[in-house]
């Protein structure tokens, strides 16, 4: 019902985009919380104070002080600078592993959906075999053939995401696919690569890309939580996850630990959540299922 | 002086946008009389749809509702607390949309739609559905009675939007608001709308808002027209007095335009040419200067105000004060 | 005048995917009809208008032709070649020459993309290179009256006018020999109706080019084309000039769509041909005569026999037992 009369947009896209998320307080700290673990991750090796594998058996278990933020670990680590890189690989991992997957994902789920029937019904059966495995029992099973390390998580967290994805994207194609606009560029003779790319790709994208930075809390989830269980990345690396588990069989000596490896657990979450939800928010309300 | 059943007095309606505020409705003032059927007419982005929305009070968040006073059946609906507003929407006001399809509910049969809107009334459960039978019988529905219980995707377009009429129609009400009923009709379906629409008119003596872009049915269904050009209400008249002694240039260039009226066959149709103008940043004088081919120094110092030209017959023209020959 | 197209005794047909309502009721239909035995041919030059209410078959005739929607029996000659059974890369070279515009006129532009880029399609479609695109682009914008800073816009930032003229600048790309124009002024204001149909006319006139004009406005369809038809239940009913047609129509579904047609006139004399009924589902044809049903003169003969289509003047075909005489 709103009347929109003026026909060109008077502000450019960035400038409108900061109007609009000033808005909106939660947005605001999301923007915050990411651009700051952005930027800490990138900035790791000139952060940190201390090496992450230094030795200082004598200071182990310390709390706070001013020489080392976050205490130290069992073996007298800085506990700071292993968050710190963490962090990266943190970072590290989701972006990777999401890039991949909503590459392949996007791929396939537009040719699901745009291409013949038969080939639809495979690659849905594909997707919805690989779904009905449980993340964990897929993890543990992919350790197990390749053994732990940073690259067996993110296989195992592509594999896992590319089904859903891939989903997302055949229903949007399929939705889009009996569209005025893609009817008239078949009858100018458009071919399925031309239709799928230039017409469809960039009307696809858009909810996807809100999706999949909202997925990336939860692959930085995965990879801690894989890492925590020790089938993640190997030691001395870092993980958020691993400094946890640290941080657990030492409970009793110091709770610090634990709380450096969970706090910027919870604050990465939250700031991609936040942000995400205010940029679908602003680009697309009608992906809010809560409406 | 016949009664009105709806007056509206220097209403104005400003949407909040990001690019400005937006001025789509501006010191709009008419009546509905009692009885009458009254003719909103204009094209697209001239407001009377959003003119029709402030009636019955249901806007977007971002609009803004300014003005005199809207009365209706002599209550003032500015100001009215949202459950009285309530109370008289879908009672002694009540609308007809533009697509039958939406304006009904998917899930439901039509006999629970049509006893449930009759919520008001403490009848019993069978003389509501009783009622709503002799209601479609009224709209031209045969075997009203089995076809209580069906869905609305079981009846076509025409049969729906008879429907969403009787539904209307059903707590009797002072005031009709048809939004584009037509408009999504095959042409042999909107004659028959058109034809029903008065007959029950007449019969039920209420008065029916009927905003349409559509010329030929407005001049056949109303005794009352309205002309409204970008935000503005530039003519007001009996049907006749719009029809064949238009004043406006606005409303005389719009009947020629109508390939209707056209009755040599040409290869070279008339238009208007241009665009509305920019609704945030309104250009000084008369609304329609930039379009009209009549267009004297004047309109582009002052805003025309309303000129009689008759009983009921009035334009918002510069040149219907220079004494010019408007006919 | 020579024959551009010529279609023959064309059929499409719809599959009623409803697996359970098959079940439950064994004799209905598997498929609808919804081009049902059309014949017809248009010359070059000619604009050659298709009239028909909703569930006629005229858009899905239009896109037969076309080849977006497969053909189940019949013809489609096109410049001396049969179009019906091509797959779609045999069919491409021929979207060269016959090109549609599609009734929403915004929502048949690519959101994403730039007027400049939408306009281009066709040239990267059919691999023809240009030398200087933007000064093509800028010539198409300027055949459709459009100045050149339309190029960068979006489609959402266009006017409803303003995207039909790009759809008609696209279609006019390669310079095409006909035009399919499927409800060229649906959803435009009628103060701006005549600027679509005097260009139509204009482009026409100087590129020699043929227009099938499918809509459900008469008042239009009688100021752009010289013959005419009019589709009810995928069948054509009448045929003929549109001249013969407004002044003489023979079936009494011509003559109740000339009679509904609302005057903007109240006065005007109401000859009401009151139609009984709405338009019968595909599904369930009625016999004999299908427009029976709702017709104010049916006869016994309508209800039992079919009507063929026969010559009731020169160039004038009805599909009717007893058609109307004037």
């Amino acid at each position: 019902m709103t009347q929109n009369n003026s026909i060109n947009h008077s502000m450019s896209g960035m400038s409108l985009f900061l109007k609009k998320i000033s808005r909106d307080p939660l947005g605001i700290l999301g923007l915050i919380l990411v651009t700051g673990m952005i930027f800490s991750a990138l900035a790791a090796e000139w952060i940190i104070p201390y090496d992450i594998a230094a030795l200082d058996i004598p200071e182990r278990l310390a709390s706070p002080s001013l020489d080392h933020f976050l205490g130290t670990d069992h073996l007298g680590r800085d506990v700071f600078s292993r968050v710190i890189m963490g962090g990266r690989i943190a970072l590290w991992v989701a972006l990777v592993s999401t890039a991949v997957s909503l590459t392949i994902g996007t791929i396939l789920g537009l040719i699901a959906g745009y291409g013949p029937r038969w080939l639809d019904n495979l690659l849905i059966l594909s997707f919805d075999a690989v779904r009905s495995f449980p993340t964990i029992m897929f993890a543990l099973a992919m350790v197990t053939l390749l053994g732990p390390s940073m690259n067996t998580v993110i296989f195992v967290v592509i594999a896992t995401s590319i089904p859903a994805y891939g989903r997302v994207v055949r229903t949007q194609t399929q939705a889009l696919k009996h569209n005025e606009f893609i009817l008239a560029e078949q009858s100018q003779g458009a071919g399925m690569i031309r239709v799928l790319l230039v017409h469809m790709l960039p009307n696809v994208i858009g909810p996807l890309l809100i999706i999949a930075s909202m997925d990336i809390p939860v692959v930085v989830t995965i990879e801690a939580g894989l890492s925590f269980l020790g089938l993640g990345v190997k030691p001395p690396t870092p993980s958020w996850g691993s400094i946890l588990y640290d941080g657990y069989s030492f409970i009793r000596n110091t709770p610090w630990i634990i709380i450096a490896g969970g706090l910027p657990l919870v604050l990465t979450t939250l700031g991609f959540t936040f942000l995400g939800e205010s940029l679908r928010d602003i680009f697309d309300p009608k992906l809010n299922k809560e409406q | 002086m016949t009664e009105n059943v709806l007056e509206i007095k220097d209403i104005s309606v400003d949407f909040i946008t990001d690019s400005g505020r937006l001025k789509a409705v501006r010191h709009a003032s008419f009546n509905v009389p009692k009885g009458k059927i009254v003719g909103l007419v204009g094209e697209s982005g001239c407001g009377k749809s959003t003119l029709a929305s402030v009636l019955i009070r249901l806007m977007s968040d971002n609009a803004v509702v300014s003005g005199e006073s809207i009365l209706f059946e002599g209550q003032n609906l500015m100001g009215l607390p949202p459950e009285e507003m309530r109370a008289l929407r879908g009672n002694k006001m009540t609308m007809i949309f533009q697509d039958p399809m939406t304006a009904l509910n998917p899930v439901l049969t039509i006999g629970t739609q049509m006893t449930d809107i009759q919520h008001r009334s403490h009848k019993t459960r069978a003389q509501k559905r009783q009622i709503a039978v002799e209601m479609l019988q009224k709209v031209g529905i045969p075997d009203p009675e089995d076809r209580l219980n069906q869905y609305p995707n079981e009846f076509s377009g025409g049969m729906r939007q008879r429907i969403c009429i009787a539904m209307a129609l059903l707590s009797k009400p002072s005031l009709i608001i048809a939004d584009e009923p037509t408009t999504a009709l095959d042409v042999t379906l909107e004659a028959q709308i058109v034809h029903l629409l008065k007959d029950l008119q007449e019969e039920m003596g209420c008065s029916i808002l009927c905003v349409s872009h559509h010329l030929g049915m407005i001049a056949e269904l109303c005794h009352d027209v309205v002309v409204m050009y970008a935000g503005e209400l530039i003519e007001q008249g009996t049907v006749r007095d719009i029809f064949h002694k238009a004043a406006h240039p606005y409303t005389q260039r719009l009947l020629e335009c109508d390939p209707a009226n056209i009755q040599r066959r040409s290869k070279n149709l008339p238009t208007i040419k241009g665009d509305i103008p920019n609704l945030v940043n309104l250009p000084r004088g008369c609304i329609f200067q930039d379009r009209c081919h009549k267009k004297i120094a004047i309109c582009s110092q002052k805003t025309p105000g309303p000129l009689s030209l008759g009983p009921g017959h009035w334009a918002s023209c510069h040149l219907l004060n220079q004494g010019e020959d408007y006919v | 005048m020579s024959e551009l197209i010529h279609v023959n005794n064309l059929k499409v047909r719809f599959r009623v995917r409803e697996m359970l309502h098959a079940l439950l009721a064994p004799h209905a239909p598997a498929h609808i009809e919804a081009v049902s035995g059309v014949s017809f041919h248009i010359n070059t030059g000619e604009t050659f208008g298709l009239v028909g209410e909703s569930g006629s078959g005229k858009t899905t005739l239009g896109r037969a032709l076309i080849g977006l929607v497969p053909v189940n029996q019949g013809s489609i000659r096109f410049k001396g070649q049969e179009l019906s059974g091509l797959n779609d890369r045999a069919y491409k070279p021929h979207r060269r020459d016959m090109t549609m515009m599609f009734q929403d006129p915004v929502g048949c532009l690519s959101p994403r993309l730039r007027v400049e880029s939408i306009l281009a399609q066709p040239f990267r479609i059919h691999g023809v290179r240009l030398k200087n695109t933007p000064e093509k682009i800028d010539e198409l914008l300027s055949m459709v009256g459009l100045p050149p800073e339309f190029k960068n816009r979006y489609p959402h930032q266009l006017s409803g006018g303003q995207a039909r003229r790009i759809g008609l600048a696209r279609a006019l790309a390669l310079s095409p020999r006909l035009i399919i124009a499927d409800e060229p002024t649906a959803g435009l204001d009628v103060s701006i109706q005549g600027d679509i149909l005097n260009l139509l006319g204009k482009v026409q006139v100087e590129s020699n080019v043929s227009v099938l004009a499918i809509t459900h406005n008469l008042a239009v369809i009688r100021h752009i084309s010289e013959r005419m038809a009019i589709m009810y239940l995928g069948r054509f009913v009448e045929v003929g000039t549109t001249e013969d047609i407004f002044a003489h129509p023979s079936h009494p579904y011509t003559e109740a769509l000339l009679a509904a047609n609302p005057v903007p006139d109240p006065d005007a004399p109401h000859k009401r041909v009151e139609l009984k009924g709405d338009v019968p589902s595909l599904m369930n044809r009625p016999e004999g005569c299908e427009f029976h049903s709702r017709c104010p003169f049916c006869r016994d003969k309508c209800q039992k026999e079919f009507p063929l289509l026969h010559e009731v003047a020169p160039g004038h075909h009805v599909m009717c037992h007893y058609p109307l005489t004037h």
